[in-house]
């Protein structure tokens, strides 16, 4: 389960269920405990990926705010048939897909288009210091269709496809065989660049 | 000669095996994808373990703290798996000695404890009972675990390939951790105690199960995860809790039930259709359920069912299709609960 509570382990599958329910019920009691317990468990997996969708840390962090104060409005309204991870993450994309649209209409340029200036792409890859290959495969990333990147993401944050079908709104089929094309086609690209696991051309 | 298209959709597939081996030597090209697909798998794997950023502040929210209600079974089930979850713990940490390496299609049997290595390095601990290695490919690993319990220590895995326990409940999924797969009376359960494994419960419509470090899981066998969810349905009509009463008969019904389940399951989600003011919904799903059972029978839901189908139409102001289902019921249940009621609104109508 995305919800995570190291010392209370589940007893059975039920009780997963079961303990996703209730924190679902707490936050809509409004309680303000259950809340900072979703924040901390939630929250620096989605800022990660925020920072590496959007490559602008201070639009990250305020749209992670924004995410969780909306679900925390919202929570009642929701009835449990995603995870509370997927759902989260869910709000959090649109909300940075509206920014990225947003920064787009900005620069007069068709989203696809966009292109990052260094400092987003430093801000993109924070945290990957001495791992330049995934600096590289983030670097490509960037090249593919953003629903691909996005899935790619996604999972390599850890959210399962049948999470990410949940986030997205679309069939696990459908994931799965964007996921498979997305790593086909970044493969391409890295074999253009001659990327190896070394790093540099073969 | 193989060609390029073919070998790179295997390789891709994390499976070059025979096809590729004879191919790549005398293939720039290739070699050159085949460096790229080991390259991304790394560099993505790098990216899933990259340390998280730290997180400002949580947004203040208006707090208003309800006291968190806890039942003496989840506190006492709690207990037992800390229990069991710290036994396997302690065997896990065992120092492993050299070990035998698995080959595909072989068969590990143990009444008491016995080990062995699957190539990549994944130690395979059988506690009791039998397993099945059905498949030892770099890229797709698999046993099946006919009775018993293994305990599986896996170092982690490059992006792509994939390792998995089946047993006639479950398929485990490991991306790089240390696990346990038990099978008993009650269904097949899991300990994780390092990294995460995707747990997907055998039968269609059941939900993905992802656990991490410290979680367990039980995962019922299919008929008994219905009946789960039927009990879960009924608790939620007792608390007249609409939302969830519908969420756990979907639950129930995406897994496909026949028969009588699915009549029953359909004639409770019209119930609660009938009570969340979708009548049309109701009308629906009364029809399904009645049609669901096995032809002849007469369950008592069956017999609710079909006159709540009549009075709804009844009171829905279509006396004609009310005839019709009123005719039906007594056609169904001549000595049925309702056959009175019936016969009664088929007297006034004449």
């Amino acid at each position: 389960m995305a919800y995570r509570e190291p010392s209370a382990a589940a007893a059975s599958y039920t009780e997963l269920i079961a303990r996703e329910s209730e924190l679902r019920q707490r936050l809509a009691a409004g309680d303000g405990v259950a809340f900072r317990t979703l924040y901390d468990g939630q929250a620096p997996r989605l800022l990660r990926l925020l920072m590496r969708l959007l490559g602008d840390g201070g639009l990250a962090e305020e749209i992670l705010q924004d995410t969780f104060l909306a679900a925390y409005e919202s929570v009642g309204k929701f009835r449990g048939e995603a995870t509370l991870a997927s759902w989260l993450a869910r709000i959090a994309l649109r909300r940075a897909l509206n920014a990225r649209r947003a920064r787009a209409r900005r620069k007069e340029e068709a989203l696809e288009q966009v292109e990052m200036p260094d400092e987003v792409t430093q801000t993109a890859q924070s945290g990957l210091e001495g791992r330049d290959l995934a600096r590289r495969v983030l670097t490509l990333m960037e090249r593919l269709e953003p629903r691909k990147r996005q899935a790619l993401l996604l999972q390599a944050e850890g959210y399962t496809a049948s999470e990410i079908a949940d986030i997205e709104g679309e069939p696990r089929g459908t994931i799965l065989a964007r996921l498979f094309r997305a790593r086909a086609e970044l493969v391409e690209l890295a074999a253009a660049e001659g990327l190896t696991p070394e790093g540099g051309a073969p | 000669m193989t060609g390029c298209e073919e070998v790179r959709t295997r390789l891709l597939e994390g499976n070059p095996g025979a096809t590729a081996d004879p191919h790549l030597p005398g293939c720039a090209d290739c070699r050159r994808f085949a460096a790229a697909v080991r390259a991304v798998d790394l560099g993505l794997s790098q990216l899933a373990s990259a340390p998280l950023p730290a997180v400002p502040p949580a947004p203040a929210v208006p707090a208003r703290v309800l006291p968190l209600r806890r039942s003496p079974v989840r506190a006492a089930l709690a207990v037992a798996v800390a229990a069991a979850a710290a036994a396997v713990l302690i065997f896990l940490r065992r120092e492993p000695a050299r070990l035998p390496l698995l080959t595909a299609h072989s068969e590990m049997t143990s009444t008491g404890q016995s080990a062995a290595l699957l190539p990549g390095g994944a130690q395979v601990t059988l506690e009791r009972g039998a397993l099945f290695v059905d498949s030892v490919a770099p890229q797709r690993q698999r046993l099946v675990l006919r009775s018993g319990a293994v305990a599986l220590q896996v170092p982690r895995l490059p992006a792509g390939a994939h390792l998995s326990v089946a047993t006639d409940e479950a398929e485990v999924s490991v991306r790089g951790t240390r696990f346990r797969v038990a099978r008993g009376a009650e269904g097949t359960a899991v300990a994780v105690e390092e990294g995460t494994v995707e747990v997907q419960p055998a039968g269609e419509g059941r939900p993905l199960l992802v656990l991490r470090a410290g979680e367990n899981a039980s995962v019922p066998p299919l008929e008994a995860y219905r009946l789960l969810a039927r009990e879960d349905a009924l608790a939620a009509i007792a608390r007249s809790d609409l939302p969830a009463t519908a969420a756990h008969i979907e639950r129930l019904l995406a897994t496909r039930p026949t028969g009588d389940l699915e009549g029953q399951a359909r004639a409770l989600l019209a119930w609660q259709r009938q009570a969340s003011g979708d009548r049309a919904g109701a009308l629906v799903e009364y029809r399904r359920a009645l049609a669901a059972g096995p032809p002849g029978a007469r369950p008592v839901w069956a017999d609710n069912a079909a006159a709540e189908l009549a009075l709804l139409l009844e009171h829905g102001g279509d006396p004609a299709a009310a005839r019709e289902a009123w005719e039906s019921y007594l056609a169904r249940f001549p000595e049925g609960t309702h056959a009175d009621q019936a016969r009664r609104h088929l007297r006034r109508e004449r």
